[in-house]
């Protein structure tokens, strides 16, 4: 009961601590803006789960540097300046610290990015319950899962707030760009497998043509591949903040 | 008391933000086509499209200000319908449409939109002769739905911090009152 209240305590303080409002509201203004910033392309009722598709390019990109930002000043940034010291100098077990900068930070940019992206449901015109708005949602928490996972794992490597931002956003933008779409190795070309196969099935509509055929075995390599880099990385970084990380 | 200023800067913020963005999305226009002068012409005393088809495609259009430039080479009756009013004409065959006018030939009409919604363009062929028609549609202007939207928000964002300043004021002229007793 009260290791629960503890890590509650650390998940507000944590929250307060890099949710301050003129970031809050950079963050909810800046969501706003990618959605309402991009034009619908498709104007018809039967095609225009496709502009889903189109919006989320830019999403991606930003939760990308939004993500590596947050998760770097959390982990590396505490441990650079030494409130990781002092937080440990109190009856603080380090799992709890660990999922409290975790989730603090995890939770509140999947909902601002997520509730903006919302506002597609009513520009587009979708219905409330549209799969491929849910699926779209789906992805930014599976590309956000792995832009934290990287940010945490470089932070504890590198242990500098500025550097392990700088590798994480690199490493993944560039890893987004390599490859043209569709692949399995970027997060826009994985959705490209996933809206061609839902897309399919829910709207009886190929977005990308007849020619590019996805098969159920590739919808679920797109959505492992992501799940699998965050549990490897997320476990291995946790493993090594709780037991073998030294903090001088 | 500093929870309500705060959720107020939000709303006010996030108001703001709209406004911006309905006037950069205004400086854009959508541009799109019905019919081709040339290519499948419209029998006499029929509709571009078939009462009870399951399969017509409407539009989606935002409440924005829509020019149409209407070419033909005699004369159409051309109506604008959203969604239920579609319904009711293919069951009923009733005409209750947003927009209407009768007997065009060549002409540019200005219509407002007024909301957000899947909009069917019909047209019918009054002659007795068939008839090509083009109608070149330009959405332009302000989006009126995010612009609302905007001043809402921005409204309600600057009365809550309103009735925050006047609660701490007000407890601010309580303190000395408290420590004088």
């Amino acid at each position: 009961m009260r290791s629960k209240k503890t890590f509650f305590n650390l998940l507000r303080w944590e929250f307060e601590e890099h949710y301050s409002l003129p970031i809050l509201v950079f963050l909810i203004s800046s969501a706003i803006i990618l959605v309402l910033a991009q034009s619908n392309l498709n104007i018809h009722p039967e095609r225009n789960f496709i502009n889903l598709y189109n919006k989320s390019g830019s999403i991606f990109f930003i939760l990308t540097i939004i993500g590596s930002a947050f998760f770097s000043r959390t982990f590396a940034g505490s441990i650079e300046k030494g409130k990781l010291k002092l937080l440990l100098s109190y009856p603080i077990k380090r799992w709890q610290l660990f999922f409290s900068k975790f989730s603090a930070m995890f939770i509140p940019l999947f909902i601002i990015y997520g509730t903006a992206f919302s506002i597609n449901i009513y520009l587009d015109h979708l219905r409330p319950l549209e799969p491929l708005f849910f699926l779209s949602l789906f992805a930014f928490l599976l590309h956000l899962m792995v832009v934290s996972s990287v940010s945490i794992s470089l932070s504890m490597v590198i242990k500098n707030e500025i550097l392990s931002m700088m590798a994480s956003i690199l490493l993944i933008i560039g890893i987004e760009n390599l490859f043209s779409i569709p692949n399995f190795f970027s997060t826009e070309g994985r959705l490209t497998y996933q809206f061609q196969y839902f897309g399919e099935l829910s709207h009886n509509i190929k977005p990308f043509g007849d020619d590019f055929i996805v098969t159920s075995g590739d919808v679920i390599v797109t959505f492992l591949i992501p799940i699998l880099i965050f549990s490897s990385l997320f476990v291995l970084s946790f493993i090594y903040f709780k037991r073998f990380m030294e903090i001088d | 008391m500093k929870i309500i200023t705060q959720v107020g800067i939000i709303l006010f913020a996030v108001g703001l933000t709209i406004l911006a963005c309905s006037f950069y999305r205004s400086s854009s226009t959508e541009n799109f086509n019905n019919g081709v002068i040339g290519f499948l012409p419209l029998q006499p005393h029929s509709w571009n499209i078939d009462p009870n088809s399951t399969d017509t495609t409407p539009y989606i259009l935002a409440p924005r200000t829509m020019r149409m430039d209407v070419k033909t080479n005699s004369t159409i009756d051309f109506y604008i319908l959203n969604r239920d009013a579609f319904t009711l004409w293919n069951s009923e065959e009733k005409l209750e449409p947003d927009w209407s006018c009768e007997g065009v030939n060549q002409d540019i009409y200005t219509v407002q939109i007024k909301n957000r919604n899947e909009y069917f363009f019909l047209i019918y062929n009054p002659s007795n002769s068939a008839v090509d028609f083009a109608i070149n549609c330009t959405l332009y202007d302000l989006e009126t739905d995010l612009l609302w939207a905007s001043i809402v928000a921005m409204t309600i964002g600057l009365i809550l911090i309103g009735i925050s300043k006047i609660f701490q004021q007000n407890q601010k002229k309580l303190l000395p009152k408290l420590h004088s007793f």
